[in-house]
């Protein structure tokens, strides 16, 4: 406990304080008092401390535009332009778009009018909602009210979030700090400089001082300030739960590299050098120096042979010239199932249980459904009596696990696997949700890595699981850099996740 | 996947089955790994998988649902005869493979026409490889100027009238001013020349970019000349083979054989050759892969149902006779899949795999679980950030490290790889400026750079710390916290980096091995970030603290 006494700078500042119905910003305080801030700053701690004042800190979002804002609005929006060559000659094919306006400037604007409903792609078919064309406008009006400073309507606020991924509006914060007097003891102290407890030490306690003062009483009912604690990641914590799972059940983790060869990830998966998915659109290629391919002799003698040929095992093969320099080259890998073909040629004892889970890379452009990188599972078992009944078996246990009951196969196609099989699981309340690709790896495979018994190979996108699971409507949510973002989506799906 | 668009009454009308359900119908495309929605009255949309060229047209798909439903079963049987017409091939080093055949007696109409355009461009797209592998040039029987065809190389100066055209060009002028020359003129030009096929000295077709004016194929065209050009034999011939067979699925249509003669001067064909191949498909090579036994009468019907042909017939091997459009069938293990197809893939049984191993986590994953638990009790929050990342991955480069850059990027913010898992806690302290301080974020992730021109990927751990005052004790304590507490003795070493402030970057070492490093961001990186407060930030090696969290 303290003597309330006030030196002059705190009885003038507090005074001025006291004067004002409202909260008073610092700066207006200074200019009023003839104080300067730093002094007024300083002074406010001391009121602050003995509980005589309050002080409030605000945030106040400016918008402005970007240099490209500006020249978006002096030269129009680019999706402008891909709308007028539709409008003018009708829907047209991407390759097409692609010729006109160069690649660059067609994905900028077919991201931004998809993003609007302004266009949509159908069978790759680029084709105009002209219903839709008000959207751009509306957008160049939210550029020129924020340009000229005016007021947003509630919709143009709402609108604003995507101009500022696109890079065309800036966001700036500013703090705002302002202060009020605690008015009755404030007062009081002004008055009779009487002793008044705020906060209780250890000192106060001990001497016994607090018999002869007021305890300050608060309003208890008022929110307090806020404390964030350390949360997990709720997306990790959610593989973390998968990989317990597996574990349970007999299956071992292993791993492997992120840049990849296209041996790994391709070729010793028998998919031919000219499988579409090894194309620009399906494949990230890294720009490095030539690698040495990290495979034994006699590993890519076979994929030689088998790609050329069938190898021993019976197969046609795909009967072309198989290129050892197209398979040193180095890539993002594009599935887990380079993780998986990796173990299969460290020559595994049967019988085997791994999986693997990690970031694959796909060049999709990025919307609620799709990202350039994402999480996937890939799981493979080998045993002498290893089935493709077992595997559904393997399968339907992992989804047991996981609290779902009632899963579905529908045969698919992969490069690597036959039988091969899609599955789906049913999850309330969306139903029927498609998750995972299956199947038994084919004799090629088998004969590349050297393995001798049957192997079933599973695998999975964990993002869209999550998705369902979690009920997470945007994919892009599960990265998300915003903190606010992440503790809500703890909160939401904690009782799943422990 | 391809999706195709069929005419339901047209696919009624091929399977003789005006009556079927729309539900059968998708049970049926269902098992046959395809997928399958009415988006009007009169269409539907099949989503087919690349693996089956044959179902990209509705023929294809009427043929393997008479032998699903058994309205016909076994090997579909072409009507063939010769045409007349004749085929001499030249060198044509960029192209050098050809095959003609002629179909006749299709009814095509406006909506027959846009299908065989549709069944075209899946090809070029899938086993074409968008024209390089194969392409397909589809003609007007009748307009052809004679039976007489070529396929050679000719001058670029010569002239054709390209489809869509109604005045002679330039070859050079139909590669550099058409759309189609734009998009495929450069995948067989040679030299100044271009491979063409030529009638009666008039160019028929400019393989693979664009077929003539002249021989355009009309609502009321009935017979079809059909050229497969490409890189490699087989899958000319194979795709003719598909082509020529699948249209045949038409009543009363007919095939037509056409004489190729050359380059070479024994070099002589009939195409379509309409080739087909045997497998022998062992009954217990399907028990055990499967993982039960479908009895030998159910494999036999099987295949019938798959419209395969059976040759030779005992308990216990099979000899399976593919036909000629089923260009996906390499091994018997394709077979097995077909055999599974037609029993019913919710039909086999499920069991529970019967053999024991033991489950375990990678101590990456263990040591992740360590590290998290005591970070969460230091106030961090975790995220989770992406691989790729932008230009500033170029401010981490060390002396002799260098950031990898992706060849393809989807968009600037994504064309490198994170050299550190710091760079992605800066890009994500950027945008929470405006969220109370301080703020406490790590994560644990993927990162990797060229040293020397070898690769170096790791998995590391990053945190750090924003606040509106820091000195590099705060962040030091906090590593020193989160180190101590796993049970590892750390020392500290002077370091220098470019994203750190100089006298305030410390190497961490434990058992006098490197296992990170931590500083106070230096205000260039803050500033180009547009980062408005003081960040630690420190960056362990997971790899290596595993090993010492496991000893």
């Amino acid at each position: 406990m303290e003597k309330v006494s006030l030196s002059d700078g705190e009885r003038k500042l507090l005074s001025a304080i006291v004067n004002f119905p409202n909260k008073v910003e610092i700066s207006e305080l200074s200019r009023i008092s003839g104080i300067p801030e730093s002094t007024v700053n300083a002074i406010i701690e001391l009121l602050k401390s003995k509980g005589l004042v309050r002080e409030e800190v605000t945030y106040n979002i400016i918008l402005e535009l970007t240099p490209e804002g500006k020249k978006a609005l002096e030269e129009g929006l680019p999706e402008e332009k891909l709308t007028s060559i539709l409008l003018s000659q009708g829907a047209k094919q991407i390759s097409e778009l692609e010729g006109i306006l160069g690649k660059k400037e067609l994905q900028l604007s077919l991201g931004a009018a998809r993003k609007r409903g302004v266009v949509d792609i159908v069978s790759g078919n680029v084709v105009l909602n002209k219903d839709k064309l008000t959207e751009i406008s509306i957008d160049k009006e939210v550029l020129k009210r924020i340009s000229s400073g005016k007021e947003l309507t509630k919709e143009m606020a709402e609108r604003v979030e995507v101009l500022l991924k696109r890079g065309l509006v800036k966001k700036e914060i500013k703090k705002v700090r302002k202060v009020e007097a605690e008015i009755p003891i404030a007062k009081k102290a002004l008055e009779t400089g009487s002793n008044v407890i705020v906060k209780l030490t250890s000192r106060d306690i001990l001497s016994g001082r607090w018999k002869e003062s007021i305890l300050k009483e608060y309003n208890v009912e008022l929110l307090p300030p806020r404390v964030s604690p350390g949360l997990p990641h709720f997306y990790m914590l959610f593989i973390e739960k998968i990989k317990e799972a597996l574990e349970s059940l007999g299956f071992a983790e292993v791993n492997g590299p992120i840049i990849e060869s296209e041996f790994w990830n391709f070729d010793a998966l028998f998919q031919a050098q000219d499988h579409p998915s090894r194309e620009i659109h399906d494949t990230f290629w890294v720009d490095l120096p030539d690698q040495e391919l990290d495979a034994k002799i006699e590993m890519i003698e076979r994929v030689k042979n088998i790609h050329e040929t069938g190898g021993t095992t019976g197969s046609k093969g795909w009967r072309y010239r198989w290129n050892i320099e197209n398979a040193a080259r180095l890539i993002l890998r594009t599935q887990m199932t380079a993780v998986s073909a990796r173990t299969l040629a460290s020559n595994p004892k049967p019988p085997f249980r791994f999986f693997a889970i990690g970031k694959v890379f796909r060049p999709d452009l990025i919307d609620s459904r799709h990202l350039p990188e994402f999480y996937q599972l890939d799981s493979i078992l080998g045993s002498e009596d290893m089935s493709f009944s077992m595997l559904l078996g393997a399968i339907v246990e992992f989804f047991a696990k996981m609290g779902l009951k009632e899963v579905k196969f529908k045969p698919a196609y992969f490069p690597f696997t036959e039988p091969s099989v899609e599955g789906y699981v049913k999850i309330d309340p969306l139903g029927w949700v498609e998750v995972f690709g299956a199947g038994m790896f084919r004799p090629e495979v088998l004969e590349i890595a050297g393995i001798s018994v049957p192997v079933g190979a599973w695998g999975m996108g964990l993002d869209r699981l999550a998705m369902a699971l979690l009920r997470v409507d945007d994919i892009r949510k599960l990265y998300s850099k915003n903190i606010e973002e992440l503790r809500k989506q703890f909160a939401q799906n904690i009782s799943k996740l422990v | 996947m391809p999706v195709i668009y069929i005419n339901i009454q047209k696919l009624k009308k091929l399977i003789e089955k005006e009556s079927l359900s729309e539900d059968d119908l998708n049970e049926i495309l269902f098992s046959l790994k395809s997928e399958s929605k009415k988006i009007d009255e009169a269409t539907l949309e099949v989503e087919v998988n690349s693996d089956r060229p044959d179902l990209f047209s509705v023929e294809g798909i009427a043929r393997a649902i008479k032998g699903l439903t058994r309205k016909e079963m076994g090997l579909f049987e072409p009507k063939v005869k010769d045409s007349g017409f004749q085929a001499v091939i030249g060198e044509v080093p960029s192209r050098p493979y050809i095959a003609f055949g002629i179909v006749k007696g299709i009814e095509l109409g406006e909506e027959g026409l846009k299908e065989l355009i549709q069944f075209q461009e899946k090809l070029h797209v899938t086993v074409g490889r968008n024209r390089k592998k194969v392409a397909i040039g589809i003609h007007d029987l009748r307009k052809v100027p004679s039976t007489n065809l070529t396929y050679s190389m000719v001058s670029l100066d010569r002239e054709m009238k390209p489809l869509g055209d109604d005045k002679y060009m330039k070859i050079k002028d139909v590669l550099s001013n058409t759309q189609q020359g734009k998009s495929y003129g450069d995948i067989s030009v040679l030299g100044g020349a271009h491979p063409a096929i030529l009638s009666d000295g008039e160019i028929i077709s400019l393989p693979p970019v664009i077929n003539s004016e002249i021989t355009r194929l009309e609502p009321n065209t009935k017979d079809l000349l059909i050229d497969v050009t490409g890189t490699e034999k087989t899958t000319v011939l194979k795709t003719l083979d598909l082509l020529c067979s699948v249209l045949n699925e038409h009543v009363g249509s007919l095939i037509e054989r056409v004489e190729v003669i050359g380059p070479g001067s024994n070099d002589y064909r009939k195409d379509p050759q309409l080739g087909r191949t045997k497998i022998r498909l062992n009954e217990n090579y399907i028990g055990k892969i499967l993982g039960f036994e479908p009895s030998h009468e159910d494999i036999i019907e099987s295949l019938l149902r798959m419209r395969f042909g059976l040759s030779e017939e005992q308990k216990g091997e099979i000899e399976v006779i593919v036909p000629e459009y089923r260009l996906d069938i390499l091994h018997q293990i394709d077979l097995v899949e077909d055999v599974a197809m037609a029993y019913g893939y919710n039909r086999i049984p499920i069991k529970n795999p019967t053999f024991h191993t033991e489950g375990s986590l990678l101590n990456y994953t263990l040591s992740g679980k360590v590290a998290r638990l005591i970070l969460l009790g230091l106030g961090f929050q975790e995220v989770s950030s992406f691989t790729m990342v932008g230009e500033e991955a170029k401010m981490f480069e060390g002396e002799n490290d260098r950031v990898i850059k992706i060849k393809n990027p989807i968009s600037e913010s994504m064309s490198f790889l994170r050299p550190n898992n710091i760079v992605s806690l800066l890009l994500v302290l950027r945008e929470n400026q405006h969220v109370e301080l301080p703020l406490k974020i790590f994560e644990m992730g993927d990162c990797a750079f060229e040293r020397n021109g070898r690769v170096i990927q790791k998995k590391t751990i990053a945190l750090a710390l924003m606040k509106d005052e820091l000195s590099f004790e705060e962040i030091q304590a906090l590593v020193h916290s989160f180190l101590s507490s796993i049970g590892i003795d750390v020392k500290y070493r002077r370091d220098e980096n470019k994203y750190f402030i100089s006298g305030r970057t410390a190497r961490v070492i434990a058992n006098e091995i490197p296992i990170g490093i931590l500083g106070e961001v230096h205000p260039h990186v803050l500033t180009s970030l547009g980062i408005k407060y003081p960040v630690g930030a420190a960056e362990i090696d997971m790899d290596i603290l595993s090993k010492m969290i496991k000893k």
